[in-house]
């Protein structure tokens, strides 16, 4: 697989001397082409420095990067790359059409194309009524939506989204995951800087954990958050034999009201068999939901609750 | 770069000071009339001598003004240009185009020097041709002297716009305008130097002119204009020299813009 993305020791210090800190502290890492990347890390970790310096808004204090198979700092190749900082508040006077169709031709396209490729992208990010709107007067959420079209107006091969969903309402969230997989469906590399972990689990497919400025995990989201190990049952007429069953093949089992009971397993093999005790046993079921570990509390844990690890 | 110096020039034009300073420019335009009226000059349709003479004094008296107005109009809009890019975030989503920083930065100049450069040539000509039809006198002086104030307010606006890229807008502020204050003083120590016949009075007082060289133009610009340079004091002669060395100040200046800005961390 060709990589999209190759990060080698990257660093960045802020301040001099004594004080110096380090935000980015040698990170090294590969994203494949056309992966949905999440970089997860606790306010602070780093996330957005290591995004500016992809994007050569600043400039490693050491190390090195490539992009799509050149340097930082190449210039062409940016015509090929997305950028989406996070949000803040434009004060153009500029209408919203213009604005974009501004960035448009910053990527080098004509006029007619950058027509209609803002055309495309305003109705994409939900904006199709506000082509005429000013910038300076849109709404937070508005505002992080114009911010995502400029990134995706170039239909980028790689592109880098920092909190692209913190002001979205439930409508812009799943915009912008339908975005993003349509995006992905089509070849594009995918780097994305979240905290909120509900979004990440639902799109990426590998998952990188920063914290203090070191990466301190990366693996697929499957094996972060691990296999399936406890679930929820609610099933009617379970004898107390069957119950004792249950209790001998859990690891641990909560019995609740109704004939519902959650069970912790050793395995997810354990699933198939603790149905079959159920209905041996003459119990019929009613619910079996397994649970997985959620992305939240593989993140706490990897981190340390108090964010000190 | 084409695409940069348009956005700048829109983005300029709504801004609230080129709308203040048009309005106060209009108002300087309006007004001028009254120094024909009161000034004992007659600017009478085809007379000679005194007539023409007030009427080349009036045109160098106007455009001595366009000159201090067009200087602090490119301050004023060029104090928080490229600071407060970097600052509101702007910056970040341009500086990843395929750009070069440079480019970006000559391309926001650009921008800058096609409106002000616009603004001094349309009020200066306005200026000239009421004079022009008024007397029927061409005064031909007046055109390389209006070149001059073009020349002049592009060098204080790049002085500004490059302390952008170090600065944020009040800080800018006070550093251009001390300069430019500091400067139109000092240099007059070639005055007292001159009375006096004092070569190196003279030779310093010029030196102070080179830190901000837009003084020596304003003080020829009515001698272009009544096309008399003998009247004019020799030590006050900016000579082509002094131009050249304007031109160069321009150039350095945006070099260093354009060098500090390729290293600069942005936001
Ligand atoms: N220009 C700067 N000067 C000094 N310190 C900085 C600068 N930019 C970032 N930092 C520091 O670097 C560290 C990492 O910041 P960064 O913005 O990358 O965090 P983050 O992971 O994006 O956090 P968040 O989730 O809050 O967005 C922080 O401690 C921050 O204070
Ligand atoms: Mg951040």
């Amino acid at each position: 697989m060709e990589a999209a993305i190759e990060i080698e020791g990257l660093t960045k210090t802020f301040g001099h001397g004594p004080d110096a800190i380090a935000s980015v502290d040698h990170l090294s890492l590969r994203v494949d082409k056309g992966e949905i990347f999440g970089f997860l890390g606790p306010n602070g970790a780093g996330k957005t420095t290591t995004v500016k310096m992809l994007a050569g808004i600043i400039f490693p204090t050491s190390g090195a990067a490539r992009l799509l198979g050149k340097p930082l700092g190449d210039v062409a190749t940016r015509a090929r790359i997305g950028f989406m900082p996070e949000t803040v508040r434009l004060s153009t006077f500029m209408r919203a059409e213009d604005w974009l169709g501004f960035h448009a031709r910053l990527y080098g396209m004509d006029a007619g194309r950058s027509r209609a490729r803002v055309k495309e992208v305003m109705a994409r990010t939900g904006l199709a009524g506000r082509a005429g709107s000013r910038v300076r007067d849109f709404s937070q959420g508005m505002m992080q939506r114009i911010i995502l079209a400029q990134a995706i107006i170039n239909e980028p091969d790689l592109l880098f989204l920092d909190e692209p969903a913190s002001a979205l309402d439930p409508l812009g969230r799943r915009d912008l995951r339908e975005i993003i997989t349509g995006l992905r469906d089509r070849g594009t590399t995918i780097f994305l800087n979240s905290h909120l972990l509900s979004e990440v689990e639902l799109v990426c497919g590998r998952v990188g954990i920063l914290n203090h400025g070191k990466l301190i995990r990366v693996d697929k989201l499957g094996d972060i958050t691990g296999p399936v190990q406890v679930v929820d049952v609610k099933a009617e007429g379970i004898s107390s034999e069957t119950a004792a069953a249950i209790r001998r093949l859990a690891a641990k089992v909560e019995f609740g009201l109704d004939g519902r009971f959650t069970a912790t397993l050793d395995s997810e093999e354990q699933l198939g068999k603790l149905a079959e005790i159920i209905t041996r046993g003459g119990g019929a079921l009613k619910e079996f939901s397994p649970r997985r570990i959620s992305l939240e509390d593989a993140f706490l844990e990897e981190i340390g609750e108090d964010g000190s690890s | 770069m084409k695409t940069i110096a348009v956005y700048t020039l829109r983005q300029t034009l709504r801004s609230k000071s080129m709308i203040a300073g048009l309005g106060v420019s209009l108002l300087y335009l309006a007004a001028l009339p009254l120094f024909s009226a009161t000034g004992g000059g007659t600017v009478t349709v085809g007379s000679a001598g005194q007539g023409t003479t007030a009427a080349a004094q009036f045109l160098g008296y106007a455009l001595g003004g366009l000159n201090l107005i067009g200087m602090f109009m490119a301050l004023f809009l060029t104090l928080g240009s490229i600071h407060t890019d970097i600052e509101n975030g702007t910056m970040a989503m341009i500086i990843t185009k395929p750009l070069s920083r440079a480019r970006i930065i000559t391309g926001r100049w650009a921008g800058y020097a096609a409106l002000m450069t616009g603004y001094v040539l349309i009020i200066g000509l306005v200026l000239w041709l009421a004079v022009v039809l008024g007397t029927g006198e061409p005064f031909l002086g007046y055109i390389p002297a209006l070149a001059l104030v073009c020349l002049n307010v592009t060098t204080m606006m790049t002085l500004t716009f490059a302390v952008s890229v170090f600065l944020p807008a009040a800080a800018n502020a006070v550093l251009v305008f001390l300069v430019f204050i500091a400067t139109t003083n000092l240099s007059l120590i070639n005055v007292a130097g001159a009375a006096a016949g004092e070569t190196a009075e003279t030779i310093i007082g010029n030196l102070f002119r080179l830190m901000l060289p837009v003084g020596v133009v304003g003080d020829q610009l009515h001698s272009l204009v009544v096309n008399s340079p003998g009247q004019t004091p020799a030590f006050l002669v900016p000579g082509n020299l002094f131009v050249a060395y304007e031109v160069i100040y321009i150039a350095a200046l945006l070099q260093l813009g354009v060098r500090a800005f390729k290293r600069k961390d942005l936001k």
